[in-house]
């Protein structure tokens, strides 16, 4: 027979009752345009904090919220686009939101009061605040509060003692505040009619394309990256496991030059773009085949022929591309260049065979010509 | 001595209740990669063999006083949960709603319906997903296995399961794959304090909050492979460090003609960045020699910082971080 290990009085019960019955209460008030808007994209407004709430459990609750809203069938704008738009908090002018993204609403959460009490034999959470959706007009379409509260420990799980242990167990790890602000956010956002949303979902803003991507090589071990894209949109360069943003230096041109480490043998290189909403394409980059492409170490001379050969690799030269190569030869006074020869060929012999030193300068198709490299006729080590 | 016994016996019965999570895993690609993930959306296969997406009304109980309501199926429960924890992983999660307009839109619906043929979803190859129909590196599917609340008098035990497999749209193959079934007591197995314990307990837990809970927690840990590391790994190998960090702008301005060459002396083989506040964002470094990373910032004619501190971040192929703000103070782009 398992004895009680604690007696819980007729009141207490009626207490713990009471608190049921207050918790996780929400409040909505939507109006009438609600219905005929049929939001579907939403730019979501910096957090306005009236707790004390830590900044990383902010960030956190910030992501939580969009995350919610994404899962409840919204589009969510970028949030740096937002940031962007309205740097300071609470947002005051909306109205770039509507005319640069034409989202349906701006939605403003905000956190009222947040608490944590443990007294041992129990603990007892809890979180409030509301949201608010406005339209262009800043007509307010919806506004909710909620509370979200968590009790536990042997106190509120007396008639289980095991259960109480555990939970007041959980209760100590950081996750239960996760937990806690999970819950109080898909219960204010459950507040959000569905009203058909997908089906009133405009097609134009989630178009994103990519066009073309230009690789440049304005230096042996840089490779500036431009990408013709969707205007408006969020263009990054992906290589290996970093993603580097590009700025967009006209509308639909993004660009921006990075030093890569040749011969750029990356396991992924990619370019990405992406709609304000989130949805994404990506295009492989070749940075090997850029124009121009040779450098130094990929001329070499051949010692063993009988006259100077200079033989031109371009590793990312296809073999259906025509590239040219410049060779100017050295004047005996060591100090001066002249013309040689132009070739498209991949191997050229100095008929003449008095040259001690070549300077080659490779044109691309497109006409760029490369940095002039240098090569002497010393044997090869 | 009597007493005694009667503990001995409920004991195996009590642990047969209890929490009895079974939890595998397999991962065969680098977690840190920003791989672009369509969460389809989670089926279970019922009795006859048909795909659905659940009842909705088994979650949703919504008792006066007792229970929340919740008008998600279990599937689509599971799925924002996924949706959610993957988030927080290196992976990219598509968003659920273009998932699900992209699919309706290319006609995987049943017939005279907008409802999606689930069997029809599953059934499109990996490949077939991403390069038609979405936009994306890989395909998770997640199946239902089991959604019980069972009542058994002075036991109630709520159980989950649910299998995830992350399908590579490149090669076909299986990158991750999880599977995991936990349930969880109440009554008996929970220590009650008296006999009317004894009989309310069981039935307060039925209550749809003990198994969304549980779902919750379910959920975390199949998922926290993606985020985190085997131990022992951890345990094998020394975080990343930035034992120094500098740059070549020695006035507080730089002009648009100028470059900015950071450099770096980290642990080797990692995969290092810079950004310029906020404005400048993660700029690629490349590792010259062991442990020392180079970066080149070449400005746009739209950038725009001013006392903006440059910090250098260096990871680990465990993902672990390191970041540094370097000291020589912030600097503007005039």
């Amino acid at each position: 027979m398992i004895k009680p290990a604690i007696n819980i009085s007729l009141p207490s019960y009626f207490f713990i009752f009471l608190l049921s019955l207050t918790g996780c209460a929400a409040s909505v008030k939507i109006d009438p345009l609600f219905e005929k808007s049929k939001l579907v994209t939403l730019a979501v407004l910096p957090i306005i904090d009236k707790t004390e709430l830590p900044t990383e459990q902010m960030v956190k609750v910030g992501q939580i919220f969009t995350q919610e809203l994404k899962n409840a069938g919204f589009l969510v704008l970028d949030k740096e686009l937002v940031n962007k738009a309205c740097p300071e908090t609470p947002c005051t002018d909306t109205s770039m939101l509507f005319s640069n993204f034409h989202v349906d609403g701006t939605i403003q959460l905000s956190l009222d009061s947040s608490s944590r009490n443990n007294f041992l034999a129990g603990y007892y959470n809890s979180i409030s605040g509301a949201l608010e959706i406005k339209d262009s007009a800043g007509k307010q379409l919806i506004s909710a509060s909620a509370t979200e509260r968590e009790k536990g420990g042997l106190l509120f799980n007396s008639s289980q003692v095991l259960q109480g242990l555990i939970s007041q167990f959980a209760n100590s790890k950081d996750s239960s505040e996760e937990s806690l602000i999970d819950k109080f956010l898909k219960s204010l956002i459950a507040n959000i009619p569905r009203t058909g949303r997908t089906l009133a979902l405009n097609a134009d803003s989630t178009a994103i394309s990519i066009k073309k991507v230009i690789v440049k090589a304005p230096e042996k071990d840089v490779r500036g990256i431009c990408v013709e894209a969707t205007a408006n949109s969020v263009v990054s360069f992906l290589v290996e496991k970093t993603k580097s943003p590009l700025p967009e230096v006209s509308p639909g041109l993004y660009c921006r030059s990075f030093l890569l480490n040749p011969p750029f043998k990356y396991n992924l290189v990619q370019v990405e773009a992406r709609s304000p909403f989130g949805n994404s394409v990506r295009s492989d980059v070749q940075l090997e085949d850029s124009d121009p492409c040779i450098s130094a170490s990929e001329i070499t001379y051949d010692s063993l022929s009988p006259k100077p050969k200079l033989t031109f690799q371009c590793m990312a030269l296809p073999r259906n591309k025509k590239r040219e190569f410049i060779v100017y030869r050295e004047i005996e006074d060591g100090l001066r260049y002249q013309k040689t020869a132009t070739v498209s060929s991949l191997n050229w012999v100095d008929p003449v065979a008095v040259g001690s030193a070549y300077v080659v300068i490779e044109r691309s198709p497109s006409g760029d010509l490369s940095l002039p490299l240098y090569i002497s006729t010393k044997k090869k080590s | 001595m009597h007493y005694f016994l009667n503990i001995l016996l409920l004991l195996p019965l009590i642990f047969s209740f209890g929490c009895a999570g079974v939890y595998k895993h397999t991962i065969e690609f680098d977690r840190t990669y920003p791989l672009r993930v369509a969460i389809l959306p989670f089926y279970q296969i019922d009795k006859n063999g048909s795909y659905s997406s659940g009842d909705g009304s088994i979650l949703l109980d919504g008792v006066p006083f007792i229970s929340e309501a919740n008008t998600e199926s279990p599937a689509e429960f599971l799925r924002s949960l996924t949706q959610k924890e993957i988030s927080e992983t290196a992976l990219d999660p598509l968003s659920p709603t273009l998932v699900d307009l992209n699919l309706s839109h290319s006609g995987l619906t049943k017939q005279a319906s907008l409802e999606l043929d689930l069997k029809r979803v599953i059934d499109t190859p990996a490949q077939e997903m991403c390069s038609k129909i979405l936009s994306c590196d890989a395909v998770l599917y997640g199946q239902v296995i089991s959604w019980d609340r069972a009542y058994y008098g002075i036991e109630s035990v709520s159980s989950v399961g649910l299998e995830l497999l992350l399908v590579s749209a490149k090669t076909g193959k299986v990158l991750f794959s999880s599977s995991g079934t936990d349930s969880d007591g109440r009554g008996l197995s929970k220590g009650p304090t008296g006999f009317s314990d004894l009989v309310v307990a069981p039935i307060s837990g039925l209550d749809s909050k003990v198994i969304a809970n549980l779902a919750r927690n379910l959920v975390v840990k199949m998922l926290a492979p993606l985020k985190m590391p085997d131990q022992k790994e951890l345990d094998e190998t020394t975080p990343p460090a930035i034992f120094a960090a500098t740059h070549d702008v020695f006035q507080p301005t730089m002009t648009r003609k100028q470059v900015l060459t950071v450099l770096t002396f980290g642990t080797p083989q990692g995969s290092a960045s810079f950004s310029i506040g906020s404005a400048i964002k993660d700029i690629p470094m490349i590792e010259r020699s062991p442990g020392h990373y180079v970066g080149e910032y070449y400005p746009s004619p739209v950038d725009v910082f001013s006392s903006s501190p440059v910090v250098v971040n260096l990871a680990d192929k465990l993902g672990r971080k390191a970041q540094q703000i370097i000291g020589k103070g912030a600097i503007t782009l005039q």
